[in-house]
């Protein structure tokens, strides 16, 4: 029917499966943040330049006649450790990244009433919540895990043989860690988004949540003279995990915030990290309501 | 149209510690429903229910045959609601807004689109399309909500105070697209308002909900039918040959002071034969009225009959406030 036509005629189509319509919201968010042209072009550099940087080094690391021409020999080894420390980089970026985007996912539907649109159409507040937060997964997804498998497929192929082989490990390390991490930001940039109205506020206290409970951290720790204060630390406590992860634990203990005594314990990092995440679900599960029932 | 529109099943609803709607029980069969009451009597409630935002305590409800409590995703690809506060996102253009929406009920991408450009030229909102939601009038935003709800679809629309805040004109242009939906689809209405004249010229069977229960169902259609047979005349000259000739059609008659006749006619007798009767007799016809039973009447009455609780007073004080402030 043309548009020009003000008359109303009933829907006869086909509809798509409700299975998959938790991907309209995350299309529709994805459309959003890429109309900035700003927000475009950075992500764009936090997205190449790492990753041809890192071709890069790999390309210098594994072919010796380029080593010489740059009088560079042996100054870098691709390992799991070179693997770790590439996906902490994109770890920050991924933070910056929930900061710029986190704000603007939930709280227009939410400033305006919009929820209750959504959930009053064959939408669950989980494919809701799931929708959302693929937009920052998939974001975050082309910034870490997907261009470090890259990286590996290059060093794959570029490096001595059984290189492969020999690191093949280090394939589900790469994504379980990104995936960690991931699902942590996009609980707590969801969260902040449902509750903060004001972008900029928001914004502010995505980074507030790394810096001040790992500030007073480090303080306990000097006053107490313990490590325990690394607990409020949730950037050095998914550092531990991906340590783990990577089989790199016994690195731990040279690493700064690590120096003060024994490491800590796995189990305490994914608790703390668990408890976080939890609390964050917590928190967006009592604000995504169609309705609020004022209790009296 | 064999199932019923909305059947209401001792549903009783609680938010916190408050009973917010107490057993309501009926069958409502119209297509357009009018959920009618003072402000607090559990209107947007109840529409909050059947669409699964709140859970029941005790009994259910059915929306065009479908359980509340079982099909709640089936009802939610039945409907299109229409929220009575503001809801849109203010950065996004009406189109885009609508097509948002759309899709989420289900529709392709493409078909979205064409059906969210078709829905804003229904609602006579085609030039400003393209200009974000958040900066249209009160108005406008009023029908952008109506085209969201229209967009996909629905058999049933559910409309939450429709002409809220809006001026006169504004109002009456809701009021005929309403109307409009009503005649030219199929779509099946539930609107809920406290204002009388809202429901009277849309919809055709109520609800008048009162503190939480059901103060009464009444079909306006059926009462409607039933006006015509009350007459009020005031004649010049009539005597009991007019009397008798009225009274040979069927008629009741009653004859009172002054010329002043009162009748009740049966649905077979039309007015032209009273006139023709008059004419034959000449006796002059001063007044003619149908006694209307209008839905003022119906809600002051259904008001009333509640009145023996406790809190009739505030009860007929609102009353009297929603009659008032809108006929």
């Amino acid at each position: 029917m043309a548009v020009y036509k003000r008359s109303y005629a009933a829907y006869g189509g086909g509809h798509t499966p409700v299975a998959r319509r938790f991907l309209v919201p995350a299309r529709f968010g994805w459309s959003q943040v890429f109309a900035s042209r700003v927000f475009t072009a950075s992500y764009l550099v936090v997205g190449v330049v790492p990753l041809l940087v890192g071709a890069l080094l790999i390309y210098i690391t594994d072919t010796p006649a380029v080593q010489a021409l740059i009088q560079a020999r042996g100054l870098l080894e691709i390992n799991r450790m070179w693997f770790l420390n590439w996906l902490q980089v994109q770890g920050w970026f991924s933070l910056l990244l929930a900061a710029w985007v986190g704000p603007t996912l939930v709280s227009p539907d939410l400033t305006n009433g919009a929820l209750p649109l959504f959930l009053s159409r064959p939408l669950s507040r989980t494919q809701y919540v799931v929708g959302k937060s693929l937009v920052l997964a998939g974001l975050i997804s082309l910034i870490s895990w997907v261009p470090a498998l890259v990286l590996f497929g290059i060093q794959a192929s570029l490096g001595p043989e059984g290189w492969a082989a020999a690191n093949v490990s280090l394939i589900p390390a790469i994504v379980a860690s990104s995936l960690l991490w991931m699902a942590f930001l996009c609980a707590l940039s969801l969260a902040l988004s449902a509750w903060v109205r004001w972008r900029v506020v928001a914004t502010g206290l995505t980074f507030a949540v790394f810096f001040l409970p790992a500030g007073f951290g480090t303080a306990a720790n000097l006053v107490l003279r313990t490590s325990w204060g690394n607990l409020l630390n949730l950037w050095w406590m998914m550092v531990v995990v991906w340590h783990h992860l990577f089989g790199l634990a016994d690195r731990l203990r040279n690493l700064p915030a690590g120096r003060s005594s024994e490491p800590m314990p796995l189990s305490a990092a994914i608790l703390t990290l668990c408890t976080a995440t939890g609390f964050c679900l917590l928190l967006l599960n009592k604000r995504l309501r169609a309705k609020e029932v004022v209790r009296g | 149209m064999g199932e019923a529109t909305l059947q209401l099943e001792a549903l009783t609803v609680d938010l916190g510690s408050r009973r917010i709607l107490d057993a309501l029980n009926g069958t409502m069969k119209g297509r357009a429903i009018g959920l009618l009451g003072p402000n607090g009597s559990g209107k947007s409630t109840l529409i909050n229910t059947l669409l699964g935002f709140y859970k029941s305590r005790r009994g259910s409800a059915r929306v065009l045959g479908c359980d509340i409590n079982r099909d709640r995703e089936r009802i939610r690809g039945l409907v299109g609601y229409m929220p009575e506060n503001d809801a849109f996102i203010s950065g996004m253009s009406g189109v885009h807004f609508v097509r948002y929406m759309a899709e989420i009920s289900g529709l392709p991408a493409g078909a979205a689109l064409e059906r969210a450009h078709e829905a804003f030229y229904y609602v006579g909102l085609g030039e400003v399309r393209y200009r974000k939601v958040g900066e249209y009038s009160l108005g406008m935003k009023q029908l952008a909500k109506l085209a969201q709800a229209l967009v996909h679809g629905p058999q049933m629309l559910i409309l939450d105070e429709p002409t809220n805040g809006l001026d006169p004109p504004a109002r009456q242009r809701m009021i005929h697209l309403i109307q409009e939906v009503k005649r030219t689809t199929e779509m099946r209405l539930l609107l809920s308002s406290h204002l009388l004249r809202d429901v009277e010229e849309t919809c055709d069977e109520v609800l008048i909900l009162k503190q939480g229960r059901v103060a009464g169902i009444c079909d306006l259609e059926a009462e409607r039918r039933a006006n015509r047979k009350f007459l009020d005349l005031e004649t010049v000259g009539a005597d009991e040959s007019f009397t008798h000739r009225i009274a040979a059609l069927g008629c009741e008659c009653a004859v009172l002071n002054g010329g002043r006749m009162k009748l009740v006619m049966p649905d077979s007798v039309e007015i032209r034969e009273i006139y023709r009767i008059a004419a034959e007799k000449s006796v002059q016809i001063r007044k003619l009225n149908y006694r209307r039973d209008s839905l003022e009447d119906i809600f002051l009455k259904a008001m009333h009959e509640n009145g023996a609780q406790p809190n009739a007073a505030p009860a007929a004080a609102a009353a009297r406030e929603v009659a008032h402030g809108s006929l």
